[in-house]
């Protein structure tokens, strides 16, 4: 058991024939993910590190099994690419493109809202479950089958986290991504940990701004029996320099990293100050 | 990326939304051919610089006359304005928006934003505009009406029906509000917009709605795409040394303290700076050289923290990735080399080949100490700046 892909995952990679598709493709495959095709639009019946590409996903989808897709595609057409593979009905899309225009991911969140797809990203390393399936940019060497679950909205401070729990290892390990408008949040990757066997302990790692952590907090305290551990990176940040006063009266003056803390501290959850804490918690915890 | 207040009012007079009658007066122009174009009535002159709380600073300035207009010009032109949202050098003031004073007798809110949390565009209204509608928001959050708008949808009648019903407008007050909601959404939509503004949307003694003030922030990743949007940037409003750092592609934020900041993704860096106020010192900058940095990357970025005067230490924390560690550690040695530094280097290397980068900068060079442990990083980086602030 693992959270959304295991050994068994077939994978898709959309933008395979550019240089971080290509990367990165070689890196899952050395890592031993099934990765069974490539969408390149115009390179349709190539291949591309012995795997053939296509034109389309519906191409794909009438030759191959795939549950999951990995997107590699420039930002400027990132949204078009994702919501070729809803389109497609792939259970799983992950999206790894930095840099997406905002107002092109809120038709693809209207889209999604009716549609059995789940989106991980975009703007984020995506998801492992180690010694099974690497779908994204995260180094695989760092990670060790083991019990700890973690999810993050940042990128290298999954790896930190990967790295303190590296006495226990990690069922699977999600990077939800930074953006404004992103797919899979705390609450869905949360359920998943609680429901997995294989995970004991979940690794939190939130950030300052938005109130994904507070609306988390307060899922945790009917819905999560499992132990969590949580940092919150951002305390020392200044606010922001800025203009206008729209993004404050939305948030209410909610989303500092105190705000999130106390939140969490009241469902619960072991709350660490800094990101070194994350491991010693967790040893704690596991002891 | 933030753009000028008379650059705002410009978008929305294309965009057929009703703004007061403005001249703007540019460093360079000629002050007397410029006044000359004036008869001898009111005038309001406006700083203009990428920061609120304009007016308190002295950056708004009222004139009744042509000399007192000349005057209050020469008086603002070339300075620089500090606001309680500047730091203490301020920005530059060198374009002027002159304006014709309207009678205000009341002041609205409205304003469009990305929501993050309903992934949607939503819009914001109250009846109590003005510069304390924060407060507003925060003491009695009845008094703002917000309602989402889905692309598919649009701007329709009720959106607007539910947020004037605080805002006793009358008919031709409300159909006048309807437009300018529609127009600011279509403004919204053609330019890729994550906020537009306008504080106040005021009630004139004419009893017509008037834009007095407009702030619009665009989406930096859509810029690529809104060529004449791009061409409203004013970097004379950035810190030079943020603004260096973005042509290097670095993400850099200038903080007061004096331990210098390299590290790699944005969660890390704000970590690190967390990591070093817990343990009692204060972080000069927030610099992230990006998730998958290189090693050239990481030189650009210690020839952009040399130019930082208050830098006592630098603490680089890097977790290798695909770059591996080695590299990166050869990258600092070569940095060093190229650059002329002479402060305190602390190094932390985590994740692939963290110990061959460790092994790689022993002894090769005295400004650098090389840590395995986080906290450990941190608290040599304050040691070696000089203690704890």
């Amino acid at each position: 058991m693992s959270v959304l892909i295991d050994e068994y995952t077939q994978i898709l990679c959309q933008g395979i024939t550019g240089s971080v598709g290509t990367f990165h493709t070689q890196q899952g495959l050395d890592y031993g993910s099934k990765i069974v095709a490539g969408v390149t639009p115009g390179k349709g019946g190539s291949t591309h590190l012995d795997l053939p590409v296509y034109n389309t996903v519906s191409e794909v989808m009438q030759n191959h099994e795939i549950d999951a897709t990995v997107i590699y595609v420039p930002a400027a057409f990132a949204a078009d690419a994702i919501l070729e593979a809803v389109e497609a009905e792939i259970p799983l899309i992950v999206c790894i493109t930095e840099g997406i225009p905002v107002q092109d991911m809120i038709p693809v969140s209207d889209i999604l809202e009716t549609s059995a797809s789940l989106l991980i990203g975009p703007n984020c390393p995506g998801i492992i479950t180690p010694d099974q399936c690497k779908i994204g940019i995260m180094p695989g060497a760092i990670h060790k089958a083991g019990n700890v679950g973690i999810v993050s909205r940042s990128g290298t401070l999954t790896y930190v986290a990967v790295d303190q729990t590296k006495q226990h290892g990690q069922s699977t390990c999600i990077g939800i991504g930074g953006d404004p408008i992103h797919g899979l949040d705390f609450i869905e990757c949360l359920t998943m940990f609680e429901h997995d066997q294989d995970t004991d302990v979940i690794v939190m790692v939130g950030e300052i701004g938005g109130t994904a952590e507070e609306e988390a907090a307060e899922f945790i305290q009917t819905a999560v029996n499992k132990p969590i551990v949580s940092y919150i990176a951002g305390a020392s940040a200044p606010p922001g320099k800025r203009m206008g006063h729209a993004g404050a009266i939305i948030s209410g003056g909610k989303g500092t990293a105190e705000d999130k803390y106390k939140a969490l501290e009241n469902a619960g959850v072991h709350t660490v100050r800094t990101l070194a804490g994350i491991g010693e918690a967790v040893n704690k915890i596991l002891a | 990326m933030y753009i000028h207040e008379y650059q705002s009012k410009r978008l929305l007079h294309t965009y057929e939304i009703p703004v007061p009658r403005s001249e703007v007066f540019t460093q360079g122009d000629s002050i007397e051919k410029f006044v000359a174009n004036f008869g001898g009535e009111s005038w309001i002159v406006k700083a203009q610089v990428h920061a609120g709380g304009r007016g308190k600073a002295g950056g708004i300035l009222w004139t009744h006359t042509k000399e007192e207009l000349k005057q209050q010009i020469d008086k603002l032109m070339g300075t620089r304005l500090v606001t309680k949202q500047t730091d203490a050098v301020g920005l530059p003031i060198q374009t002027l928006l002159v304006e014709k004073p309207a009678n205000i007798k009341r002041e609205i809110y409205l304003g469009l934003l990305v929501d993050r949390a309903s992934k949607k565009i939503t819009a914001i209204a109250s009846a109590e505009g003005g510069i304390n509608i924060e407060e507003v928001a925060e003491t009695s959050p009845e008094k703002i009406a917000s309602v989402n708008i889905h692309k598919t949808s649009g701007v329709q009648g009720y959106h607007c029906r539910l947020l004037a019903q605080d805002l006793n407008l009358n008919k031709a007050q409300f159909k006048q509000f309807s437009h300018i909601l529609r127009q600011m959404y279509a403004l919204f939509l053609d330019s890729d917009a994550s906020l537009i503004e306008i504080n106040p949307l005021i009630v004139a003694e004419d009893e017509s709605l008037l834009a007095l003030d407009a702030k619009m922030n665009f989406d930096d990743n859509a810029l690529f795409r809104h060529k004449k949007i791009a061409s409203l940037k004013d970097t004379s409003q950035e810190n030079p040394i943020e603004l260096k750092a973005k042509q290097h592609d670095l993400n850099y934020v200038k903080l007061d303290g004096s331990i210098g900041c390299i590290v790699n993704g944005a969660g890390l860096a704000m970590a690190t700076m967390d990591l070093i106020k817990h343990n009692g010192g204060e972080p000069a900058n927030f610099l992230d050289v990006g998730g998958n940095t290189t090693a050239q990357r990481v030189t650009q970025a210690f020839n952009l923290l040399i130019d930082d005067e208050s830098v006592r230490s630098i603490f680089v924390n890097i977790f290798g990735g695909i770059v591996r560690c080695d590299v990166i550690a050869e990258g600092i040695l070569q940095a060093l080399e190229e650059t002329e530094l002479t402060l305190p280097v602390v190094v932390l290397l985590q994740g692939t080949n963290a110990e061959q980068g460790k092994e790689i900068l022993k002894g090769k060079h005295q400004l650098i100490t090389a840590v395995s442990e986080l906290t450990e990083g941190a608290k040599l980086a304050i040691e070696k700046a000089g203690g704890q602030s």
